[in-house]
């Protein structure tokens, strides 16, 4: 404002107050619906503003709105439809101006759309339909409000469903796919434990015979054989009971299933001393110890955890280090199932982790998957005996209880079983 | 000790025909064994014989009719039912057993793979007084 007088200021301040006051007036005039149209002078050029023109925002955010958008009278006949409702049926706005909305409503849907179209006259509507354009099903979802009193029309947003339903049919075909693969893996379990079954029980058969025929043969003429031909026939016999062993622990492996088990609360205390009384000569023989913590009583099926102990139990015995007595501890805490670190699609919030401890000869931690394996052996037969069934029944038995089992050993110092038991999980 | 003179074996496999008979000869001796393949054979042979066995060995699993339904019809049949029924199978099961005993068997015999256990336990049998006893025994 630097040159300017005094008055010429004044002046300024007069103007503008008075344009203010002209301005409050206007708004005023507008808010009380007066005015059609005034002009505004915008560098010095004038705009019109009409109240056509003051709608002209809404009118652009319907015409270029990102869902389809129509008004059509009480009959049905359309009298507005924008942009994308136009780019939605592929027809011109021509076409469809004047047309009658239910000639786009695939006829099995049309019975639906005069309910809603009902209720929207009283007030709103939604719901999902379908469109029919050209042999093109399109569905979508409408929302049709009533515009009176204002307008006898109702307005009627149109939502595509194509995408979404894609997806849906994506994810129930993923859905479908997953429950056959489901069925079809119960019924090759199933299978292939009554294969495991028959085969393990007729299998045995056969091999009576070669043991039954080869110690006849013994007991038969033992004076005339050689001390060589004696040899094999030992050699026959002892691989014949080893298949023997093996086909029972497989039956044994095939018969741990819960399908007519019952679940009873049970101390597990209980259970290892049960356990404990079955193994007592071995454990007598290898100057065995068993520590106990206190037991949860969990619902289990008790003579399948009966063997779990057992297996477990003489398992820690057989793998015992030369000249070191063997120690075992038992001993149970609750964690939850994030601090338990394992992958598990059902899970429950809390377990019980009962852990048990040896001081054998422990094993590499690479291998503490493939001991829970059928058949798998860590050494050979001529130094430990064993089938290779014991932990794989372990940990069918825990599996049969919804829990996990994991080992970690120590070469040279011992071996941890760890297993965990889903709290306030009924099976 | 009881004189027997004459015994049947129903049992499919002719190994163990085989085995059955040298294992009788070499704990209780010779004597007459009739053998049958299955219970309809068995039966047949029960009902032409005029000198009826005085044990009868039954297999359970043979084909045209089984072990149990074999037992059903002697225990049925007046002229054959006194004579004592002792099942020899390689079955262990608790259902078979309880099935064989219900249907009025005399006695379990397990089929093993020793052939010397198998000797000691017909000598026990053959010395064994049926008529005597207060059966079955299991």
């Amino acid at each position: 404002m630097k040159g300017k007088s005094v008055k010429e200021l004044t002046q300024r301040i007069e103007e503008l107050e008075a344009r203010l006051v002209e301005s409050d007036q206007l708004i005023e005039a507008i808010k009380a619906g007066e005015v059609d149209a005034f002009t505004v002078s915008i560098d010095g050029k004038p705009e019109v503003y009409t109240l056509q023109s003051g709608d002209y925002a809404y009118r652009l955010l319907i015409e270029e709105f990102g869902e389809g958008a129509v008004n059509i009278t009480e009959d049905g006949l359309i009298v507005y439809t924008n942009l994308y409702f136009t780019e939605l049926l592929g027809l011109p706005y021509e076409d469809i101006a004047g047309s009658l909305f239910t000639d786009y409503i695939y006829p099995g849907h049309l019975g639906l759309f005069y309910e809603l179209f009902a209720r929207a006259k009283k007030d709103r509507s939604k719901g999902e339909i379908s469109l029919l354009v050209k042999d093109r099903v399109i569905p979508v979802y409408i929302s049709l409000t009533s515009l009176r009193p204002s307008l006898n029309t109702v307005g009627i947003i149109i939502s595509d469903l194509t995408h979404r339903k894609k997806q849906d049919e994506v994810i129930s075909s993923y859905q479908k796919n997953l429950e056959t693969k489901n069925l079809e893996l119960t019924q090759s379990n199933s299978e292939l434990a009554s294969f495991t079954y028959i085969a393990s029980h007729d299998l045995q058969e056969p091999l009576r015979k070669i043991q039954t025929f080869s110690n006849l043969i013994m007991s038969k003429d033992q004076d005339k054989l050689s001390a060589e031909t004696r040899d094999y026939f030992d050699r026959i016999s002892s691989a014949a009971t080893r298949m023997q062993n093996l086909l029972m622990a497989l039956l044994n492996y095939s018969r741990t299933n819960n399908s007519d088990s019952l679940f009873v609360a049970t101390d597990l205390s209980q259970l290892v001393e049960e356990a404990k009384d079955d193994l007592a000569e071995m454990l007598d023989e290898r100057h065995a110890t068993i520590h106990v913590s206190p037991l949860p009583t969990l619902k289990v099926i008790p003579n399948q955890f009966v063997q779990f102990f057992t297996n477990i139990i003489s398992n820690a015995i057989k793998y015992s280090r030369d000249g070191v007595n063997p120690v075992i501890t038992i001993s149970a805490d609750m964690v939850t199932f994030a601090e338990m670190g394992i992958i598990a699609a059902e899970h429950s919030d809390h377990y019980w982790l009962i852990r048990i401890a040896d001081n054998g000869i422990g094993f590499e931690q690479q291998y503490s998957e493939k001991i829970f394996e059928l058949f798998q052996r860590l050494y050979t037969r001529e130094k430990y005996e064993g089938t290779g069934v014991g932990l794989a029944i372990c940990k069918k038995i825990i599996q049969n209880h919804n829990g996990f089992i994991t080992a970690s050993g120590r070469p040279g110092i011992g071996s941890v079983f760890s297993i965990y038991l889903p709290i306030n999980k009924e099976k | 000790m009881i004189q027997h003179t004459k015994i049947m074996l129903i049992d499919d496999d002719a190994d163990d025909q085989l085995i059955f008979k040298e294992a009788l000869k070499d704990s209780v001796g010779i004597l007459e064994c009739t053998t049958a393949n299955n219970g309809i054979e068995a039966l047949s042979k029960l009902r032409s014989e005029e000198l009826l066995p005085s044990l009868i060995f039954l297999d359970l699993n043979m084909p045209m009719m089984n072990g149990l339904e074999c037992l059903e019809l002697i225990k049925n049949e007046d002229r054959i039912k006194q004579i004592p029924v002792i099942i020899f199978s390689t079955s262990n099961s608790p259902e078979d057993r309880n099935q064989s005993k219900k249907l009025g068997a005399d006695m379990f015999l397990t089929k093993v793979s020793d052939f010397k256990s198998l000797k000691t336990k017909l000598r026990n049998i053959f010395e064994f007084d049926f008529s005597e006893a207060q059966g079955p025994y299991f």
